[in-house]
């Protein structure tokens, strides 16, 4: 299984939070192999000093490790905007996303997202192997079921040209339909 | 326009005066500004679970930002609500105006490679001048994309251009466009 690990190079910078950080990919090592190891192994100060080529190469670069990965894993104890846009498109992907934080460093707005592939834990310095077991757990049993069905050509005319306008694809049309049948049902 | 406009809860005064006077430009110049936090009387006491329920906040947070036109960030605070908000905006096809003081550049999101996208530098002097060339600067479903060669001549020239101005490549190369058209009837 393949792993993308990723936290703010700014953390590096705090023994506390670096510590954490290799503790992390060494727990996720036992899981399977990482697509990057610039979270424990980047120079924060270079790093912030990169030209506009470098920029848009690590860019380039952060998005296809990210993709190649099976599963998502961003430490949040530190503010970041990039690792708000890297769980979003975790999310997007529908990737499994780990996000983890220290005491006291529980991302506010994170919390307010209910998404099945999305699990933002609480963490120790003591307590890694057991958070990330616990969630990988989790992922294991939660994961998508593909699903074959039979439609009627006015279904599938219906869906493609709805999936046209609305900018969706069919499976999210289905996807959604099913979502909105469900919160009927479940509010009876 | 419908303008989301947001900001880290983290941000200094400094920042939420700035984006204040943002907020009320955007309004003398007749738009609709449809997330207002910073109309809050206690801006500090955001993250305090008692005055904001977490997942209305996200709730609101999305519902606003799909009925808006353009999605205006202030990016000096590192935020991963921000971040988040970025992304997600570009998913629902939204302009999205990233705006920092100097010294506050966020690095990655400068690798943001999409029409939809600006990043811009602003301060209290300029930031009426910003804001003008960023809504001047609106991609929306008539533009035409455009792919041309440039020299790697002309391409490092645009670049640093760029760097040193703060403005996207092509907002200059659109301005050049523009100042040609003046006056001329093709």
């Amino acid at each position: 299984m393949k792993i993308f690990f990723t936290g703010s190079p700014r953390s590096l910078r705090i023994k506390e939070q670096s510590d954490n950080l290799n503790k992390i990919y060494k727990s996720l090592s036992a899981y399977g192999k990482h697509t990057s190891d610039l979270v424990i192994n980047n120079d924060p100060d270079s790093f912030y000093e990169y030209s506009l080529e470098e920029i848009d190469q690590h860019y380039q670069n952060t998005l296809t490790n990210l993709k190649k990965a099976y599963v998502i894993v961003v430490e949040v104890s530190i503010h970041s905007l990039s690792m708000g846009y890297l769980i979003n498109k975790g999310i997007e992907l529908s990737k499994p996303t780990l996000c983890l934080y220290s005491k006291g460093n529980a991302p506010f707005f994170l919390s307010g997202i209910h998404d099945p592939n999305l699990v933002v834990s609480e963490y120790t310095y003591e307590s890694i192997d057991d958070v990330i077991s616990d969630a990988f757990d989790y992922f294991s049993g939660n994961q998508d079921k593909r699903f074959n069905l039979m439609l009627s050509p006015q279904m599938i005319n219906f869906l493609n040209d709805y999936s046209k306008k609305n900018k969706m694809s069919k499976a999210q049309i289905i996807r959604k339909a099913i979502n909105e049948l469900m919160k009927v049902e479940l509010n009876k | 326009m419908n303008i989301y406009l947001n900001l880290s809860g983290r941000s200094d005064k400094k920042q939420i005066n700035l984006v204040t006077k943002v907020q009320s430009y955007l309004q003398d110049i007749g738009h609709k500004i449809v997330l207002d936090y910073l109309s809050k009387e206690n801006f500090e006491d955001f993250y305090k679970p008692t005055s904001f329920h977490i997942k209305h906040v996200y709730d609101q947070a999305d519902s606003l930002m799909k009925k808006s036109d353009v999605v205006i960030l202030e990016t000096s605070t590192p935020s991963i609500t921000i971040g988040f908000q970025i992304l997600h905006a570009l998913k629902h096809e939204k302009n999205v105006i990233c705006l920092y003081t100097k010294g506050n550049r966020q690095l990655f999101i400068e690798g943001i490679d999409d029409e939809r996208f600006q990043l811009w530098e602003y301060s209290e002097k300029n930031y009426k001048k910003v804001i003008d060339l960023a809504l001047d600067n609106l991609f929306f479903e008539n533009d035409v994309r455009y792919n041309m060669m440039l020299s790697k001549k002309m391409n490092l020239y645009l670049n640093k251009l760029s760097k040193k101005t703060k403005t996207p490549k092509a907002v200059y190369i659109r301005g050049l466009i523009k100042e040609d058209m003046k006056g001329k009837d093709l």
